[in-house]
């Protein structure tokens, strides 16, 4: 057993798939088409039902944009955690935040995972997870402010950058009182990060699950996959999928995505290729 | 004294350790190496000013110095340079001090000017849409389109750093710069080569070239 999320436990071989969720009406990708309560519900059943793990839920778009206070994203997050719960009590439920009051707020309500996208911003997060049992994912971000965008930001080495400063908030939540085997860590693609950090933090991710901490990716239809590839929002599915193959390679436990049922296949052939899953069915040869 | 003077942009993308299969710095690059061959031809020696800001993360050089870099050698100039760098949160006051100091010269200097405006000009922009953008960056480049010093000089370093404008430290210094000698002499001949915000960061290229 290496990694526990509210009433499950995973193997190091396991790959999970995190479906997002927003309870946004502005986010990048899906512009608010699970706003409406019986849409995101809908989505949910619908990811449930091509194989996600985890539920990702959140209140506020991760790109600038109007500012949303802890009450308002309360509103948009609490009741619906409490919604999912009751209704697909086997599926993890994690909640995309950095604020420790909505975090608390949301795990009352059933959440098993606080998905923390900007670094520990927030001092007061670890120590709430750790007060509810809920899972922590720990992210670098180079010490940025919450919905900013990277500009002119370089490193060193970005990727002993991530694992310097993820391993160091892992700890530190353990510390807090956060489950070891509960702790994820998150390179965090395009935070705080250009398009050049984000190849290499792919290239490298090898090193970041070397420590052993579970790694969960966000790779889905980023800006690092709409340059690289030059092509806009709405047209990265398939660069997606090749960088989820490669972090899949390099150990990757947890992948944020958008698209479960790609997702999931792409995760389904490199554990089979690595040995980690038999084929579905083969009988090629075998008759 | 200060012989001619380029103000040139920090878009980190015309570097060649951040080269993409499209070079989306391409025009940017071809105006600023323009710009820079203008001046370094009316210069005794070169002197590059970049803005610097402390990092954590990195001990690369300040990305200005290396963009300016790498516009020379885009220009084909190859000559010494006098790498200068002014902290990006520098005071008005402190930047006024630097380039008196920078103007304070027996010969004709060329002064490389790594600067450029706003951040934040719109929802794609690195630092999204702040409305106070655009009278900003209509200031600062109307300034240097008219070799207006004075107005340089009186930018407003809360609202430069509110909009993530770093170039307002170095254009300040070419303010002072420009002004040590102002009295003594008829003001530069301007040229504006370029002028965009391609990214929703505000370029301009231009030139100033006093008579010699």
């Amino acid at each position: 057993m290496t990694l526990r999320l509210g009433r499950h436990e995973y193997a190091a071989t396991d790959r999970l798939v995190m479906a997002i969720v927003n309870r946004t009406p502005d986010s990048f990708y899906d512009r608010g088409a699970t706003w409406g309560i019986e849409a995101a519900l809908e989505r949910v059943a619908r990811v449930v039902q091509e194989g996600a793990d985890i539920i990702d839920i959140g209140g506020i778009k991760a790109a600038p944009g109007e500012p949303i206070d802890a009450a308002e994203e309360k509103d948009r997050v609490v009741d619906f955690v409490a919604r999912v719960r009751e209704d697909f009590p086997d599926v993890v439920i994690s909640i995309d935040t950095w604020r420790a009051e909505v975090a608390e707020a949301a795990c009352a309500a059933g959440a098993d995972l606080v998905n923390d996208a900007w670094g520990g911003y927030d001092r007061e997060l670890a120590g709430a997870a750790a007060r509810a049992g809920a899972a922590l994912v720990c992210t670098h971000t180079g010490g940025v402010t919450p919905r900013t965008r990277p500009h002119r930001v370089e490193y060193d080495d970005v990727v002993a950058s991530a694992i310097a400063d993820t391993v160091a908030e892992a700890e530190r939540a353990v510390a807090a009182g956060v489950a070891r085997e509960s702790v994820l860590i998150d390179p965090a693609h395009d935070f705080g990060k250009n398009t050049f950090h984000s190849l290499e933090v792919t290239r490298r991710l090898g090193e970041m699950t070397a420590t052993g901490w579970p790694v969960l990716v966000s790779l889905s239809n980023k800006d690092f996959v709409g340059e690289t590839l030059d092509l806009p929002v709405g047209e990265r599915l398939t660069g997606t999928l090749a960088a989820t193959a490669l972090c899949a390679w390099h150990g990757a436990a947890v992948y944020r995505v958008h698209e479960v049922a790609q997702t999931r296949q792409v995760l389904d052939l490199v554990s089979s290729v690595q040995g980690h899953r038999p084929p579905a069915r083969a009988v090629r040869g075998l008759a | 004294m200060i012989g001619a003077a380029a103000v040139v942009p920090e878009p980190l993308c015309v570097l060649p350790e951040y080269a993409s299969l499209a070079d989306p710095g391409a025009s940017w690059r071809d105006a600023a190496a323009r710009a820079v061959a203008a001046v370094c031809a009316e210069g005794d020696e070169v002197v590059v000013l970049a803005a610097g800001t402390p990092s954590p993360h990195h001990s690369n050089a300040p990305a200005g110095l290396r963009v300016a870099a790498e516009y020379l050698r885009a220009a084909g100039v190859d000559r010494p340079v006098e790498p200068v760098v002014v902290g990006a949160d520098a005071t008005p006051t402190q930047c006024a001090a630097l380039g008196a100091a920078l103007a304070d010269t027996p010969g004709r200097t060329a002064l490389i000017v790594v600067a450029d405006g706003s951040a934040r000009r719109g929802p794609r922009a690195p630092g999204h849409l702040d409305e106070r953008s655009f009278a900003y960056d209509d200031v600062w480049r109307r300034a240097v389109a008219r070799g207006d010093h004075d107005a340089l000089a009186a930018l407003d370093a809360q609202a430069a750093d509110d909009l993530l404008a770093q170039g307002r430290a170095p254009l300040q210094v070419l303010a002072a710069a420009a002004a040590l000698d102002a009295a003594d002499r008829p003001p530069p001949a301007v040229d504006v080569l370029a002028e965009g915000d391609p990214f929703g960061v505000a370029y301009l290229v231009a030139t100033w070239t006093w008579a010699r």
